[in-house]
């Protein structure tokens, strides 16, 4: 697993990807109470995500205020894409050793 | 413990829960709304019932329901509004209104079948206390799971309220404290276990 993957290999930050890559867009408000997180434990991990380049911010007026909306990036697909195959990959070796 | 590729891939069965969960407790948060509207009505025409209006005044009976039904929509629909921004899908607000037809509907039939078939005295307050479980129990007809089961069971609970208070035959100080405090509890417990499991 080379360092972005390995980035990415991380609970919080797979479910932030995994919800950015079904929705394209998202509230913090949303993502934070969809996946029920703390807005310190979703803050830390999205800004890591965002420094990758694989999520842009950008703060949006919605309903008569400001919120800070996130979207996923070709980068955040295409990585999140490379993942899934190296799960599928992984867990088929395991199946096939436990077979064997 | 380390996170293993099994963890990931049960990580990622459950994102599409997401947005249901989101959208649950959305719906709780509606029911909560209606509950207060509702049992807003039932106290503010109970109580025009215990002023004895004379004729002239008649027409608060008309008006009454007005700014509890319009607050309830207005805030419905900027909840909704809210939630499919936030979640970046697109809007339907044509549910309500085949949800009022639906009320009014249950409303009278139920008005046509005690008062006119079996010529009880039941009132409207009753026959809308009796159509807002209709209304519940229906709306748990595009639910599943355990979301459908609330609303089936708390629109019951109405239903049979409606048909209890009607036999128990209360004065109309009773009659309404009891009308407002089943539909608070008919549309709004269940709202908040809905709001919770979100």
């Amino acid at each position: 697993m080379d360092d972005e993957l390995k980035d990415l290999h991380q609970p919080v930050r797979l479910r932030l990807m995994a919800v950015l890559v079904r929705q394209h867009e998202l509230g913090f408000a949303a993502l934070r109470d969809g996946l029920g997180l703390t807005d310190g434990n979703m803050g830390s991990h999205m800004a890591r995500l965002v420094e990758r380049g694989w999520v842009t911010s950008r703060r949006a007026l919605v309903d008569s205020h400001f919120e800070v909306r996130y979207t996923i990036t070709r980068a955040g697909f295409a990585v999140f894409r490379r993942y899934r195959a190296w799960l599928a990959t992984v867990l088929d070796d395991e199946e096939t050793r436990h077979k064997t | 413990m380390a996170f293993t590729a099994h963890d990931a891939a049960l990580a990622l069965r459950d994102v599409p829960d997401v947005e249901e969960r989101l959208t649950t407790n959305v719906n709780g948060i509606t029911l909560m709304i209606w509950a207060l509207a509702t049992a807003g009505i039932f106290l503010t025409y109970g109580v025009l019932d215990l002023m004895n209006l004379q004729d002239a005044e008649n027409w608060a009976y008309a008006v009454a329901w007005i700014p509890f039904v319009f607050g309830g929509m207005a805030a419905t629909k900027h909840l909704w509004r809210a939630h499919h921004q936030a979640l970046n899908i697109g809007s339907s607000d044509h549910r309500w209104w085949p949800s009022f037809a639906v009320l009014i509907g249950a409303a009278g039939a139920m008005l046509l079948v005690t008062e006119v078939w079996l010529g009880l005295n039941w009132g409207v307050a009753l026959a809308m206390l009796f159509a807002n479980g209709v209304l519940l129990a229906g709306f748990g007809l595009f639910c599943a799971g355990h979301v459908r089961t609330i609303h089936f069971a708390f629109g019951a609970f109405m239903e049979v309220e409606a048909i209890v208070l009607g036999i128990l035959d209360f004065s109309v100080a009773g009659q309404t404290l009891a009308t407002a405090a089943a539909a608070l509890i008919g549309w709004g417990v269940p709202g908040i276990l809905l709001a919770h499991k979100g």
